[in-house]
């Protein structure tokens, strides 16, 4: 059943996320729009770079192609992107109310008309490198035009437009996900209830794990506490029985928490980890002023961790009870 | 303030043991200040900043240990959490407040106004710190989040008294993690190693692997706990990803008009389908994942709150190690109010009634998205910050009636609340493994959090000078992360929000909730949120993990690979701070 529930969750989400994913009508006209231009800009910026090359093979002056001036001040633009500059934000201006198609295409053409001229009366390669840049900017004109007559859908036309188009294979798959969860929140509960065949051999008795570490912790603190100056040797002996009390008490409880929460509940649950995990970050403790050498502190942490650990314990026999 | 000494009997002359301290206080505010004026002019720069918990504990502990030669484990925790805890204001206010000063420069009615940006990030970081009073139980006592960085910290606090071997572990995996940096760095290895194009893979079905040790390293430290996110990566990426460009829901070569596909025209799709389509899904994700989360643990969180004020009342054992949920309150009543105030300031088109409105929606939100960006980094190390901050700019926008500066001004508040969750909770959880007191780190981020806010706005003043001190025209610090929230506040003036993709995400998110893996809508979310490679670097990791736990066992993993693992995430910061200070340092 586990497996079945994962299954059919993964399908559901894979569901839900590409249809989730498809752009409403509008969104896909806009996203289209974008995507031309940006790649007609990219053949652009191409045929101009190939020009400049071949104004540089000719041996002529940069002219056109002449870098910004440097400046203290933010580099100024070539005359080039100047008129470029200018044509844009007069779109812009215009797209605040958003410019019917055949404004949009005046403000693009008289863009173009800006900078299309040959002044300089090229011949040869350079003035075909030109007229290939002239061509691709050309391209460039319409598509513009559409995009800035094309109003951005707003996030509710967006929202609507979706749904009128997904909105049902999406729905599914979200069935599909809510079913594969509930599937895998029983086998997962079969299992932690003793109930599957799945063979775990990770199985904790807390009654018994955690009286038992509450006592472990118990006698640790008791003989801390006896010793007033411990040797080094009794300190590196003390250190070591923190660090096996961390990893080998302390971790398959914290690992097979699910086991208890379970069991008990998720309130239950958090009744007896809250004192389990102080008596967990006492001993922590513990070892840091072990490793600073401060012995006083020392005792007073393991004196602590095994106070809370008791509380863990009272606690979870409290639930335990409780639970039946 | 400082407390010096832990309850307990007499020490018998010996001098109390060191926590919260004076000197951990004191350098950790030099600390952190520095690291804030460094971070915001780094950020302005490169568009990114540095994790600040492990920097600053590398810097804590080279100060205390190395240099003064004092200071104990506890007492270099306080000092990282004092130092991480003033830096947070940079990242929270160098991804946003540019973009105000950015819309002042071409628009005459925009004014940059100290006081109601300052005002705002100190209310956000209280609420951020506030917040963490009853999650910190829920995540790192009940869910037992790993935190990679807090775990990466915990063993270079420990190193001193863990024995050679592991201090061995420990450098030589920093070593291996900063040699392979450099080399990325100086660009000998590429940042990304791409597997899928030599063998013919199209970009919108990735295969490249980020060359990151940091992230293997917090894939090792995950383990089997990571493979939900891990999985999360492949199906956004491998079967929805392709899926829609060959269904043709991405536009194709011919409906741009175009006989055959262009040069570029693949990156352009695969951009496409990340940037429309799974990005703005993904935070939808990551938003129902973490509402389903909350739904889930109301009974612990209950508990936890319950428990909390039961032990401030009586103050037994467990309950004086933490603050009261009085705090909680009082955290959450002073930031509505000064949320309040600073929307009010902020503009004076903003009536008593939007006030309300937005202080009430920003503290609500700026809790939620501290969980979402808490549980990301518990369970993978990475923060889906930027993400978060967009809904909470996208929300003042919408509360503000499109007002560009009450809503980049609440924007801050939200974004370095969402940042003092992640970085409060990280260091809470490196503070359990070494066995600080929670409230005396708390206490210490309550009293310091608010430091870095008047230092990142005076820095971003003093740089902006007369105007276009940074900016896209200013190649030198180019602020590219405020030039895209400037972007992002004139596309929302368009109507550009892309709700349908956050209520979907959503959706799928709370539905996610509902199957037993405690984080797995927050883990799907967050790898249809990132690009695929750096998820694959993070599932090797976690692959790689679960593989030697299975060979070598646990204790293995705890005494031999965690250090390892530690040594990558501590080494690739130490060497991206390096790189910073020598940037400072060459202009």
């Amino acid at each position: 059943m586990k497996y079945l529930g994962i299954l059919i969750l993964a399908i559901g989400v894979g569901l839900c996320a590409a249809f989730g994913a498809r752009l409403s009508d509008g969104m896909y006209e806009q996203t289209r729009l974008g995507g031309q231009i940006a790649l007609l800009e990219a053949q652009t910026d191409k045929a101009w770079a190939d020009y400049c090359a071949a104004r540089e093979a000719a041996k002529l002056e940069q002219g056109e192609c002449a870098p910004p001036e440097e400046a203290d001040d933010p580099p100024a633009d070539t005359p080039l992107e100047a008129a470029e500059d200018g044509a844009e934000a007069a779109v812009e201006d215009e797209a605040a109310q958003t410019p019917t198609y055949d404004e949009a295409l005046a403000a693009e053409k008289a863009a173009l008309a800006g900078v299309a001229p040959n002044a300089e009366g090229l011949s040869g390669p350079p003035a075909q490198a030109r007229g290939r840049w002239l061509e691709a900017r050309t391209a460039l004109v319409e598509p513009r035009a559409q995009k800035a007559s094309t109003p951005l859908p707003g996030p509710e036309t967006r929202l609507a437009g979706w749904f009128e188009l997904s909105g049902m294979p999406f729905l599914g798959g979200l069935a599909l996900i809510v079913i594969g969860a509930v599937l895998g929140r029983r086998a997962a509960k079969a299992e932690l209830s003793g109930d599957s065949k799945s063979g775990d051999d990770t199985r904790v008795d807390f009654g018994v794990a955690v009286a038992d570490l509450a006592q472990k912790l118990r006698a640790l603190a008791d003989r801390a506490a006896a010793l007033d100056a411990p040797t080094p040797a009794q300190r590196k002996e003390v250190q070591a029985e923190i660090e096996a009390l961390q990893l080998t008490r302390f971790g398959p409880i914290v690992e097979a928490r699910y086991q208890l929460q379970n069991r008990i509940g998720l309130a239950g649950f958090a009744h007896v980890f809250g004192p389990l995990s102080g008596a967990e970050r006492w001993l922590n403790r513990s070892w840091s002023t072990l490793a600073d050498e401060h012995w006083p502190e020392t005792r007073t942490s393991l004196a602590r961790s095994a106070e809370q650990m008791a509380e863990a314990a009272a606690a979870l026999a409290e639930e335990l009870k409780q639970a039946g | 303030m400082a407390e010096t000494q832990s309850s307990g009997p007499p020490t018998g002359g010996i001098a109390p043991y060191r926590e919260l301290t004076p000197a951990a206080v004191v350098f950790g505010v030099l600390i952190g200040i520095v690291m804030t004026a460094a971070f915001v002019y780094i950020g302005l720069k490169l568009g990114f900043t540095l994790p600040g918990s492990t920097v600053a504990a590398i810097l804590g502990f080279a100060v205390l240990r190395g240099v003064l030669r004092r200071g104990s484990i506890i007492e270099n925790n306080i000092n990282q959490t004092v130092a991480s805890g003033v830096n947070n204001a940079s990242s929270g206010i160098v991804f946003t407040l540019p973009a105000l000063f950015l819309l002042s420069a071409t628009n005459t009615d925009i004014t940059v106004e100290p006081l109601p940006a300052i005002l705002a990030a100190i209310g956000g970081s209280f609420l951020g710190v506030a917040v963490i009073i009853p999650l910190r139980k829920q995540m790192i006592e009940f869910e037992r989040l790993r935190f990679p960085s807090g775990i990466a910290v915990a063993s270079l606090l420990k190193s001193p008294g863990a024995g050679a071997q592991q201090a061995k572990l420990l450098i030589g995996g920093a070593l291996i993690a900063t040699l392979i940096h450099v080399l990325a760095n100086f660009h000998i290895l590429p940042h990304e190693i791409d597997v899928g194009g030599p063998i013919g893979l199209p970009v919108y079905f990735p295969l490249a692997i980020y060359v990151s040790f940091a992230s293997v390293g917090a894939g090792l430290l995950s383990g089997k706990g990571g493979l939900p996110f891990v999985l999360g990566g492949v199906l956004a990426w491998w079967v929805i990803s392709p899926s829609v460009v060959l269904t043709e829901w991405v536009p194709t070569a011919a409906a741009l008009g175009f006989s055959d596909a262009p040069a570029g025209y693949d990156g352009w799709s695969a951009g496409t389908v990340y940037g429309e389509m799974l990005r703005p899904m993904g935070i939808g994700v990551l938003v129902g994942g973490a509402l389903a989360g909350v739904f889930a643990s109301l009974p612990a969180l209950k508990s936890a709150l319950k428990s909390l004020s039961q032990a401030a009342k009586a103050g037994s054992s467990g309950g004086s190690d933490e603050l009261s949920p009085t705090i909680l309150y009082m955290g959450i009543g002073g930031a509505i109010v000064i949320l309040f105030g600073a929307a009010m300031l902020s503009s004076g088109s903003i009536s008593v009634v939007q006030g309300i409105g937005i202080a009430l929606v920003g503290t609500v939100w700026l809790a939620l998205a501290g969980l979402v960006v808490a549980q990301a980094t518990g369970m993978t190390d990475i923060s889906p910050l930027s993400g978060m901050s967009l809904i909470g700019v996208t929300l003042m926008f919408f509360m503000s009636d499109g007002n560009a500066v009450a809503s980049i001004v609440l924007g801050v508040s939200v974004c370095i609340g969402i940042g003092q969750c992640a970085d409060m909770m990280s260091d809470l959880k490196s503070g359990h493994l070494v066995g600080a007191i929670p409230r005396k780190q708390q206490i210490a981020q309550f009293a310091v959090g608010w430091i870095g806010v008047p230092v990142a706005v005076g820095v971003l003043f003093l740089l902006w000078g007369d105007g276009g001190g940074f900016g896209p025209s200013n190649p030198e610090l180019s602020a590219p992360q405020g030039a895209a929230l400037a972007g992002v506040i004139d596309s929302l003036g368009q109507g550009a929000a892309p709700l349908d993709k956050y209520a979907g995400g959503l959706a799928i998110g709370l539905g996610l909730g509902v199957f037993p893996i405690a984080g797995l809508g927050v883990l799907v979310g967050l790898a249809m949120y990132l690009p695929f490679s750096i998820t694959l670097t993070y599932g090797i990791g976690c692959l790689t993990s679960i593989a030697l736990g299975r060979k070598l066992g646990d204790a293995w993993i705890g005494s031999t690979l965690v250090p390892v693992a530690a040594g990558f995430i501590i080494g690739e910061a130490l060497t991206n701070l390096g790189a910073t200070l020598i940037q400072l340092a060459v202009g």
